[in-house]
């Protein structure tokens, strides 16, 4: 691990220890090969307290060096300015040197470097794991073919010509003395050719490219791995044979074993994915350890193709390609998040102590020899012909690809080939033996990996802006300007995602098909195959994330102030959520969370903007809409971050704007449906929306208008389902509390809001039920309207009848809401407002209580044909809802 | 050395998958007639597809019905429109020969986009509630890169509908809803609700609204006029910023 080779004195007090961290006493602290010191001479006879040292000091020591490493970068980014121009990395790398130089300078020794072993074993998994299992595998496998032609053909010509030119100008003499042959050249190529993933993402995640850019640089910085371990394999052992053994038959079998290498890697990933997927469809009672079973599996796949001497890189990507999905699908909510923040953490710890070392570890002079032509030229070829390589690719590639490479791309591409991590962990592998001028070789990659990391992640951002702002007048755009230029934003990203500009539909159709109908089922729970609507997908993968990301808000925030918030949102998200069961799970309780902290913040921040209501200067407005005007897809969409789990205000955006849309979808629906006439209605609902208004005066209302029609009823909701967030971990722990959860919403919501209303909502049941596997978005889904009504009880099936007595027995009588009683209801509206406390309690306690067998009958509800003739006449439904 | 034997070559059958696509670079065309004619099969006889000659480029944009015409008023390339044409075909799911509504808002993304619902009624011009292949064509169209060849364009023709006016039009339209070609204020402030967040206020809409339109009207009649909406644009580059490159 950390080699310590100083002798330096031993230890006595902790304090010390710590001292040491600032003082640059580190390196004195040795390595546990060493014997102890003369301090444990002293200790004689029992002793109260013992100091012990020497039996904790590796893992102290690391334990110590990745806290250093974090509480760097908190520091780094105490400053914006300092992080929107430098990236990280080359942060990190600074930091490195300088703490390498304290070390240095206090013992004259390097006693920590990156060692190949710490790398490969410890560093890289969680890093490539983590891209893997972040993967967006659509423009993954959509720019697949483009992203493989640079990782292989690219990578072996970076190689090929970097070594050969080197070895060029040595032949005539630039660089001096060497004791270097053609195979060390192309040994040295070969290392120094691959782009490295781990400064890729590092740099790339800064500076905003288009999502197919970023997915080929990122799909080639992964998958050149597999070249990268060929190429050097083969002339390491060429270079072990010595140049004239090397025969033709060795060639072969080199370009043999980079297929071997390469697909050997890859299937043993697909085979752990499978086994991973299949491990986790049977986790669901031993929720605790599930996303254990991720990492361990993802980290066996990547431990097996190293011990087969196959691509360990593309094993672990590939697992956590495949299994995401089927993961996805099987674990609990819970342990989806903590899967997902701990490969983030994993990651970036990794990422951030890489660096770190990296900059530590060329803090030893014993690694500098300086060839100043070697070095010079090195960078020069590596640069050049990666900009060559990626031009002649790029032409071809152009000719066959619908989303052509413009020069810009081009440009950038080239630029973005940083070389990293790997390329050092490698030439610190090499034999000092075989290899003569190791040292050089090291020292040269060291300045390349600076050079790129520090100098191209610094400039890459410049470029990319200076290149896209081609044109860039220094203007305020006009207000007209800037809301339609977004409109058109908005437009473009919509006909993009209407004319599918990522084809292949063909083969992934097939592979949908063949997913759907074999992979699934063994791998998938069968309450996850059930439901898997498209649309529904991507607004659950929404709630998810955003819920999640609002969940720690949520906590801070934790006050019953939300309850009486006008929050417009969750009917349509719990309906929609409803035939989902076994995912959505608890999601839609973090849902209910969320937007409640969405609203909180609204209260605040409007009660803020009252005051500066008057103040409607052009700069005002323009900083409004700067702000809030919802921005087009591509701006946020970031595919892949390893820092940012979500970016909040994105998801937000999406819900709001998916509430909205499906709002007016479904008011559309209805009023073409079903034949009511929306303008009398809207104003009945109107009505009714400022009679409650008038009874809860004291909400700021700071939805819109267009939302209104929902919003008492989800009050109401709100009061019974989610009366504490406090309460909401509670249900949230129960694997099998979200869809009980659905169950009383759905009821609470039939019985407190008249058909007509509910109507609004579940219409999106019926078009989602999971029943009948298709999910075809029928013109005219069922109408659903109907059927939680209290007045038609009957018709249910008999499976529905079992569950609600059961659901009644855990309510008195009377005080909540029930569904399908005559008598009770009447007393409803009335009761609503007096014993909302009440009924609070009731429904939380009914909450909590296992109410498994509701399941089935949820699910027939959802898909129940409606029964009744006709609507309830208009007037019906404000009677009910007048106020006593 | 690393020359081990790991399986043989059946084995890598379940996961030649994932690298049976390595030789299709990218979105592609050229990978398609195969592709086509066994899609076709799978499909059964499509009855709005003339042209039953397969196995090569150029009878397979022969199975789009009246291809010479939509190319001819879209200006897409071949390869475009049989790219299209198999959206086309996925987006209909119950293969009806027509997309309606429910089809276009089917797709996730459209759902969450502030103007999703607009652009899916653009598609439906006059109240109608089936879009055919080159209606469908035809919206997207305007979106397709202006040329850089447009020299010396016969006057006569009309307009091509990527042109700048056009590629105006289109965005126009989206906020004339009741089509008396001038952005009323209430509909700009439609407009604008759907595109900020809801933690602006009704006011703050409205004063936002109140500006916007002010900025551009310049008759004094508290619309915009197609012309004004022009006007206020004119500094923007509509030729870049309402055009998919992907659509040639």
């Amino acid at each position: 691990m950390w080699r310590g080779e100083s002798p330096g004195p031993s230890w006595g007090p902790l304090l010390a220890l710590v001292l040491v961290l600032t003082l640059g006493g580190l390196p004195r602290v040795r390595g546990f090969e060493e014997e102890p010191g003369g301090a444990h001479g002293a200790s004689q006879g029992f002793q109260v307290v013992t100091f012990k040292w020497h039996h904790v000091q590796d893992p102290y020591i690391i334990a110590l060096w990745i806290l250093v490493a974090s509480l760097a970068k908190i520091v780094f980014h105490l400053s914006h300015k300092v992080t929107s121009v430098v990236p990280e990395s080359a942060l990190l790398i600074v930091l490195g040197l300088v703490l390498g130089g304290i070390v240095w300078a206090a013992d004259h020794i390097a006693s920590f470097t990156l060692t190949p072993t710490v790398f490969f074993f410890y560093l890289l998994p969680p890093i490539v794991l983590d891209a893997g299992y972040f993967m967006p595998n659509r423009l993954f496998f959509g720019n697949l073919g483009t992203i493989l032609l640079y990782a292989v053909i690219g990578t072996v010509w970076n190689a090929a010509t970097t070594g050969l030119s080197l070895y060029g100008v040595f032949l005539s003499g630039l660089m001096g003395e060497l004791k270097i042959g053609l195979l060390d050249f192309l040994l040295f190529g070969s290392l120094i050719a691959a782009v490295d993933p781990v400064a890729v993402l590092a740099v790339f995640e800064e500076v905003h490219v288009n999502e197919v850019l970023f997915i080929i640089v990122f799909g080639e910085s992964l998958l050149n791995d597999a070249v990268t371990v060929v190429l050097y394999n083969v002339f390491e052992s060429f270079v072990t044979l010595g140049g004239d053994e090397v025969t033709g038959v060795d060639c072969v079998k080199g370009i043999v074993s980079f297929f071997v290498v390469s697909l050997g890697g890859t299937l043993v990933g697909v085979v752990f994915a499978f086994l991973l997927s299949l491990v986790t469809r049977f986790t669901k009672h031993v929720r605790i350890i599930e996303p254990g079973f991720v990492f361990v599996i993802s980290y066996l796949s990547y431990l097996t193709s190293e011990m087969l001497s196959l691509s360990a890189i593309l094993a672990i990507t590939f697992c956590g390609i495949c299994c995401q999905k089927y993961v996805k699908a099987n674990i609990s909510e819970q342990s989806a998040t903590t899967v997902r923040y701990t490969m983030k953490m994993l990651a970036s710890g990794a990422e951030t102590i890489i660096f770190m070392f990296l900059g530590i570890s060329a803090v030893d002079p014993l690694i500098w020899t300086w060839n100043t032509a070697f070095v010079l030229l090195t960078l020069v070829f590596i640069s050049v012909y990666r900009a060559i390589g990626v031009v002649l690719q790029t032409w071809i590639l152009n000719r066959y690809r619908m989303v052509q490479l413009e020069p810009i791309d081009q440009v950038v591409m080239s630029y973005g080939g940083l070389r990293g991590a790997v390329a050092y962990a490698l030439v610190v592998l090499l034999d000092e033996n075989k290899v003569k001028e190791k040292n050089l070789f090291v020292s040269t990659t060291i300045i390349v990996v600076f050079f790129t990391v520090i100098f191209q992640g610094l400039t890459i951002k410049p470029l990319v802006q200076w290149l896209k702002v081609k044109r860039s007048e220094q203007r305020e755009p006009k207000l007209n300007e800037k809301l339609h230029g977004r409109a058109f934003d908005h437009i473009l990203s919509a006909i993009e995602d209407i004319s599918g500009q990522i084809g292949h539909n063909y083969l992934r159709d097939k592979w949908s098909n063949f997913d759907r109908k074999f992979l699934s089922k063994v791998l998938m729970r069968r309450s996850a195959q059930k439901s898997r609507d498209r649309i529904l997908n991507v607004f659950h993968e929404l709630n998810l994330k955003d819920a999640i990301s609002y969940v720690a808000e949520g906590e801070r925030r934790g006050s019953l102030a939300f309850i009486r918030s006008p929050s417009t949102d969750n009917m349509v998200n719990v309906d929609f959520s409803t035939p989902r069961p076994s995912t959505v799970e608890a999601s839609v309780s973090y849902l209910l969370r969320e937007n409640v902290s969405a609203v909180c913040l609204d209260m605040q921040s409007l009660e803020q903007r009252r005051r500066s209501i008057r103040d409607t200067e052009d700069m005002v407005t323009h900083h409004t809409l700067q702000q809030y005007l919802y921005k087009p897809r591509q701006e946020y969409k970031h595919l892949y971050s390893r820092h940012e789990l979500t970016p909040n205000e994105n998801e937000k955006q999406d819900k709001e704007i998916f509430h909205r849309t499906m709002r007016k979808r479904l008011e559309s629906f209805k009023s073409a449906k079903l034949g009511i006439n929306q303008n009398k209605k809207a104003a009945k609902l109107y009505k009714r929306e400022r009679a409650q208004k008038r009874r809860n005066s004291s909400i700021p209302n700071g939805k819109l208008p267009v939302e209104s029609p929902v919003h008492n009823f989800t009050i109401k909701e709100k009061d019974l389902e989610l009366s504490d967030p406090e309460e909401a971990p509670d249900y949230e722990a129960e694997t099998s509390g979200g869809i009980e959860f659905l169950a009383s919403v759905t009821k609470d919501t039939a019985s407190d809001s008249p058909a007509g209303d509910t109507g609004s909502d579940t219409p999106l049941i019926g078009h989602s039920s999971p029943r009948g596997g298709s999910p075809a978005v029928s013109q005219q889904p069922p109408l659903p309207a109907r059927l939680p009504r209290p007045h038609a009880p009957s018709p249910a099936p008999p499976e529905n009848a079992a569950p609600v007595p059961a659901a009644r027995s855990s309510r008195e009588p009377g005080a909540g809401p029930t569904q399908g009683a005559g008598p009770e209801r009447r007393a409803l509206p009335g009761a609503h407002a007096r014993s909302a406390a009440a009924r609070r309690v009731h429904s939380r306690r009914s909450f909590q209580r296992p109410r498994a067998r509701r399941r089935p009958a949820l699910l027939k509800l959802a898909s129940l044909q409606p029964p009744g003739p006709a609507e309830l006449p208009p007037h019906a439904l404000e009677q009910e809802e007048t106020p006593l | 050395m690393l020359f081990l034997k790991v399986g043989g070559e059946e084995r890598w059958g379940s996961g030649s998958w994932l690298l049976a696509r390595p030789l299709a670079f990218g979105p592609r065309v050229t990978g398609r007639p195969r592709l086509q004619s066994r899609r076709r099969e799978r499909l059964g006889p499509p009855g709005s597809t003339p042209g039953s000659a397969m196995g090569s480029r150029s009878s397979h944009a022969a199975l789009i019905p009246d291809v010479e015409n939509i190319r001819r008023e879209t200006g897409f390339s071949q390869a475009s429109l049989l790219r299209l044409y198999h959206r086309f075909r996925a987006l209909d799911r119950s293969k009806k020969g027509y997309l309606s509504r429910a089809d276009l808002q089917q797709i996730g993304a459209l759902a969450v986009n502030p103007l999703g619902d607009r652009i899916i009624d653009s598609f439906f011009p006059d109240g109608s509630q089936r879009v055919d292949f080159s209606g469908f064509v035809r919206v997207l169209a305007h979106f397709r890169p202006i040329d850089d060849d447009t020299g010396v364009r016969d006057p006569k023709q009309p307009e091509p509908l990527n042109s700048r006016t056009n590629k105006l039009r289109f965005a126009f339209q989206l906020y004339d809803l009741d089509q008396d070609g001038k952005i009323s204020r209430h509909e700009m402030l439609q407009v604008l609700r759907l595109m900020v967040g809801v933690q602006v206020t009704e006011e703050q809409l409205e004063s936002i609204t109140d500006r916007t339109v002010q900025e551009a009207d310049e008759d004094g009649d508290g619309a915009v006029s197609f012309l004004e909406f022009t006007k206020s644009l004119e500094k923007m580059d509509i030729e870049q910023k309402m055009s998919i490159r992907i659509l040639k």
